[in-house]
């Protein structure tokens, strides 16, 4: 870009970032919330609501969390592996479905292209699914279980990467590198995947977050505590509170309510549940603003 | 290229055939692991609900230690969450994954529907006589079916009734007539109740604007004021029996009872008596109490030490608990918490013998309920126990809280600061207490289950509000019983009607 | 013998494709389409005992409480009504903040702002619900407190089912605005940049270079997500539905969506036909109104139809 700006442009900037600053203030206030709430002690938040700017500050929330600090590790271990692992599988698999889908030439396109949309469309449901992994595949109770079902690949991500594919890579260029001599597989590797690094980086993102988040595939298929993801000990706390809270016929339910955390409570968990995201991704966005960036230099 | 396109879809084809012939084979595979017969204990997988992060195995090793010598049986515990605890065993049944023992709570009947038990009534008189014996007919109808035996009901305390905890000191220094409150016999005595606590009740709010009345919690059917007395819901509140007619089903949400009970709850939102967010509120009642902001709130139980002792212990405050009416035992009280053998267990027998174990050793029962003498619990004076030393309940490995849950809960010991279960008066009081007429009936859904499902949007609309007093009564009920109509609830009664009349002729 | 050698050459030219497409398909065929064969379960009533094979047939049993009262015209209303507004809000709202995230002249910057808006993103719903009730509750919340030191009457937001439509629209945007918009930027980021500077060297002013640069090529993209949306219709987010209201039954007229209806018309039964028949019935409608979007784009814009 020049480094001349009219007067337009100048307006131009400020209006996004009012807009942006907006945007950003809107998204962060209920976090604050959400830690403030976490560090209220119980007494105040129960008589004088919630507040921006608690009279006391308490920590007892975290002190309750840092009792379970050894289960609390091992998930992050097994939520830092399944991510880790997850992404980088998926960001093999996707591209290279993506890519032949869109390529004009590739005659059967069309087909693969319906077939990988329709499984956005139909789903069997949880049962099948989960006969299949565990009679087939016997993934129940293993660190696979957390990788396979669902998360690895899904038709969105192949139907976003192939459309950026049809859009952003200019036929000339692969037939120019025909010319050259390169085969398809050269040609992928060597002259699209650079190309690709924008949505290569999106789409890690999603998956990347997608298996952070992930809760379900731990409910279905683990029952060891020492294969719970992070979240998926998290969630089971909270599910659980509020099965037993809102279910009328468990004679003992306020036996057991008894014993659950707080509102407080539940806030920190979640705040140590995002938290490393927070400062993690910041590392992780270097590699996305640089894919970014390459991906513009050509033009 | 075509040629491609044919192999795909031919590795889908078998892909799909492998399913199907992989769910089949897995039936009868399993089979094969373990029989008693030579030596090597059978193998059972034992699923129940577990709300805490617990590392089942070295339960599972003390467990077996007692098991395998005298029965020659070794037990899997698998502990899943409560609130997928029924999907999760139906996905494990319908795979063909093992799972043999299975606990219930609070589903017998669907599970009972669903063709998910195995009757047991051979197995009970060949391998578990004591338990059978222990149980009693009496309740074991209420897990019973066409005359066979599906679970094994929680022996225990049957004589929970909803009552009243009020904090002591306010009762104290407002000198409350709690004394005046009687365990009602009739619906009459019942409202007489319900005068005193709206007297009590203004009176602390004109004392103490600041504290309210919780709900137990977040959930409306646990703010028990409007179950009405001596009613026998019969599982699903939809079609109940009435106190005084024990052969017609009714619409309970029609009947005089209801709509008093709701006025009551109204007139205590107008009066301000209730918490503003109880249909809301994520937190638990107590937590309400702890913090000052509650003078009490509803919550059921069977012996006054023990509610005020355990209120006290959570919250710090110093409580009265009322009961409200006298005990009745129903159906849905016997079974709410039961353990039955899945169709698909490959070792009914060994399941048998296990959960013989349950009902009637107690070094079996205080390992499920408190974990591992020495390491979660110790001995301590007069015959309770505690935490040994070095050990809380920030840091304790175990501690699941479940004592009320698995099998005989009378051979649980007693915790430290609890009050100790006067076993032969509690079973007295089992035995003494008023039944329902329709003791012992279990009744089928499948056949409405459309109403049933169209009904459970109707009720979780409209009820919460009028339980908690936020809807009135006079302009909410009947539009509530329009819609109830509409989504069925006549058939539903009418069903229930059908199976009751059988099984009156063939129980009496 | 012309024409055999044309086909050979052309497999020869379309074999590195079908390598690269297997991994993927692989997947896609063992988890998306093995399980597809358990539709039939949608058509039966699981009886345990008999096992999911044996288990009787019972024709269309397990749809009919779909349509069985007033509740279904609520509920199909209210998802379609919901689904329609994220649809265009998410849509114009995601470009939006895409093209002014890929605007910014410091790195530093967009990734500031990147990150901020996409953290609730990141949050559970169960989380979002405890912060929507910090923010409504009524004796507790900040929005009463507010409104109250202002000198407003307190109002009853769980009690108020007219409110919600606007709640459930401005959460599910909060929550969902960064996802949408790094979509639209990824794109926005990869257009050939010469293309503004020739418009620049035309003096096109900045909107001029929006309206007529970045928006036409950010067509297909557009076209893409909303086909999308379009075959999940009839679906909704269970947590937003389910969640953020708090299962406050006074808020069911502007709250109830399919998805809710049938976890709480489910919740007592444990009826996995009658689960798989709901999916089925939303698959279906998604799948036929996709088919329509699709035709009708294949004839005005065939490069951008999806298949």
């Amino acid at each position: 870009m020049s480094g001349v700006y009219g007067r337009g442009e100048k307006i131009f900037q400020v209006i996004i970032h009012i807009f942006l600053g907006i945007f950003a203030v809107c998204a962060i206030l209920p976090l604050i919330i959400l830690v403030t709430g976490s560090i209220t002690s119980e007494q105040e938040l129960i008589q004088d609501g919630y507040t921006f700017f608690p009279k006391s500050i308490d920590f007892s929330a975290y002190k309750y969390l840092f009792q379970q600090a050894g289960q609390i590790l091992n998930s992050y271990g097994i939520t830092l592996f399944i991510t880790i692992f997850g992404t980088v599988l998926s960001l093999v698999i996707t591209p290279l479905l993506a890519y032949p889908l869109s390529r004009k030439d590739f005659r059967a396109r069309n087909i693969f292209s319906f077939l990988v949309f329709f499984t956005m469309l139909f789903n069997g449901g949880i049962v099948p699914s989960y006969i299949m992994w565990t009679q087939i595949f016997h993934l129940k109770n293993t660190i696979w279980s957390l990788i396979f079902p669902n998360l690895l690949m899904n038709g969105f991500n192949v139907v976003l990467m192939k459309n950026y594919f049809a859009q952003n890579i200019p036929t000339e260029l692969i037939e120019a590198a025909k010319v050259d001599g390169e085969n398809e597989f050269g040609i992928f590797f060597r002259i699209v995947l650079p190309l690709a690094l924008p949505v290569m980086a999106t789409i890690g993102l999603f998956v990347g977050i997608g298996y952070w988040n992930d809760w379900t595939n731990g409910l279905y298929y683990v029952s060891e505590p020492e294969l719970y993801s992070l979240q998926n000990f998290l969630n089971r706390m909270m599910q659980d509170i509020q099965f037993l809270m809102s279910n009328s016929q468990i004679q003992s339910g306020g036996q057991m309510a008894a014993a659950f955390p707080s509102t407080g409570i539940r806030m920190a968990i979640s705040v140590v549940g995002i938290l490393p995201i927070v400062v993690l991704y910041p590392f992780f966005q270097k590699y996305f603003v640089k894919g970014i960036t390459v991906g513009a230099v050509k033009g | 290229m075509k040629l491609k396109r044919v192999t795909a879809f031919c590795m889908a084809a078998v892909l799909a055939g492998s399913l199907l012939t992989g769910c089949s084979s897995g039936n009868g595979s399993e089979a094969s692991q373990g029989n008693g017969e030579d030596g090597n204990p059978e193998e059972i997988v034992f699923a129940f609900q577990l709300g805490k992060t617990v590392d089942l195995e070295p339960i599972e090793e003390a467990l077996n230690e007692i098991l395998i010598p005298k029965i020659n049986v070794k037990v899997n515990l698998e502990g899943y969450s409560w609130s997928n605890y029924d999907t999760q065993i139906s996905l494990m049944q319908s795979g063909g994954e093992q799972i043999d023992v299975i606990s219930m709570c609070p589903n017998f009947s669907t599970y009972l529907t669903n063709n998910q038990l195995m009757a047991m009534d051979e197995l009970l008189d060949e391998y578990a006589p004591e338990t059978k014996e222990l149980i009693g007919d009496e309740f074991l109808k209420s897990t019973s079916k066409a005359g066979s035996i599906y679970a094994l009901p929680v022996y225990g305390v049957k004589t929970d009734v909803n009552g009243v905890h009020i904090r002591k000191d306010l009762v104290d220094e407002l000198n409350l007539p709690v004394d005046q409150i009687k365990e009602a016999e009739t619906f009459e005595e019942y409202l007489e109740n319900m005068d005193l606590l709206t007297q009590m009740f203004q009176t602390i709010h004109e004392a103490h604007p600041e504290l309210v009345l919780v709900p137990s919690s977040q959930n409306p059917s646990s703010f028990r004021v409007t179950e009405i007395p001596f009613t026998d819901t019969l599982g699903d509140d939809l079609g109940v029996l009435m106190d005084g007619d024990d052969q017609n089903i009714v619409n309970m949400y029609e009947s005089e009872e209801f709509k008093t009970l709701t006025e009551y709850m109204y007139q205590w939102n107008q009066d301000g008596f209730i918490l503003e967010d109880a249909m809301t509120t994520q937190e638990a009642a107590d937590t309400y109490l702890k913090n000052g902001r509650a003078f009490g709130y509803f919550e059921t139980g069977s012996d006054e030490a023990t509610m005020e002792a355990k209120v006290q212990r959570t919250t710090g405050y110093e409580v009265v608990w009322k009961k409200l009416t006298k005990p009745f035992v129903t159906t849905n009280l016997v079974n709410n918490s039961a353990f039955g053998i899945s169709t698909t267990s490959q070792h009914p027998e060994a399941a048998m013998k296990f959960l013989n174990e349950m009902y009637t050793n107690a070094d079996v029962v205080n390992i499920l309920d408190f974990g591992i003498e020495g390491v979660n619990w110790e001995e301590k004076n007069d015959g309770c126990i505690g935490y040994p030393d070095g050990v809380s309940a920030d840091n304790s490995t175990y501690d699941i809280g479940m004592t009320w849950y698995f099998g005989n809960t009378f051979l649980a010991k007693t915790w430290e600061g609890d009050v100790p279960v006067n076993v032969d008066e509690a079973i007295a009081n089992n035995n003494s207490a008023r039944t329902s007429p329709a003791l012992g009936f279990t009744y089928d859904s499948t056949a409405v289950s459309t109403e049933i499902a169209a009904i459970g949007n109707v009720t979780s609309q409209y009820l919460p509000g009028l339980l908690c007093g936020f809807l009135n009564p006079d302009e909410t009920i009947p539009e509530f019983l329009d819609a109830l109509d509409s989504a069925g609830i006549g058939e539903v009664i009418a069903e229930k009607q059908t199976q009751y009349d059988s099984w009156l002729a063939e129980n009496k | 013998m012309n024409q055999r050698i044309k086909t050979k050459k052309r497999l020869q030219k379309q074999w590195p494709f079908y390598i690269m497409i297997i991994p993927g398909m692989i997947y896609l065929l063992i988890n998306n389409y093995g399980p597809m064969a358990g539709i039939f379960i949608a058509f039966k009533k699981i009886d345990y005992g008999l096992g999911i094979f044996k288990s009787p047939w019972v024709g269309l049993e397990n749809f009919e409480y779909l349509f069985k009262t007033d509740a279904a015209f609520t509920m199909t209303r209210n998802t379609i009504l919901y689904n329609v507004a994220f649809i265009v809000l998410g849509t114009v709202l995601g470009i939006a903040v895409g093209i002014m995230l890929s605007e910014l002249r410091s790195k530093a910057k967009t990734k500031f702002f990147q990150t901020v808006i996409l953290l609730p993103y990141l949050l559970s719903w169960v989380i979002c619900a405890y912060i929507g009730y910090a923010f409504l509750s009524k004796e507790s919340g900040l929005l009463n407190s507010l409104l109250t030191n202002l000198g407003f009457q307190a109002v009853d937001w769980y009690n108020d089912p007219g409110k919600w439509p606007v709640i459930l629209i401005v959460v599910n945007i909060w929550k969902g605005i960064g996802y949408t918009s790094i979509i639209y930027m990824s794109t926005i980021i990869g257009i050939d940049k010469s293309l503004y500077e020739a418009a620049r060297v035309d003096g096109a002013t900045k909107w001029q270079e929006i309206r007529l640069i970045t928006l036409p090529l950010l067509k297909s993209t557009i076209i893409m997500l909303t086909i999308m949306n379009i075959g999940r219709i009839f679906y909704s987010d269970f947590g937003l539905f389910y969640q953020i209201p708090l299962n406050s039954g006074t808020l069911y007229p502007t709250t109830q969506t399919i998805d809710t209806y049938v976890y709480r018309a489910l919740m007592q039964q444990n009826q996995i036909g009658m689960s798989s028949a709901a999916g089925v019935y939303q698959s279906l409608v998604g799948f036929i109104l996709v088919l329509a979007a699709n035709m009708i784009v294949r004839k005005l814009s065939p490069d951008d139809a999806m298949f």
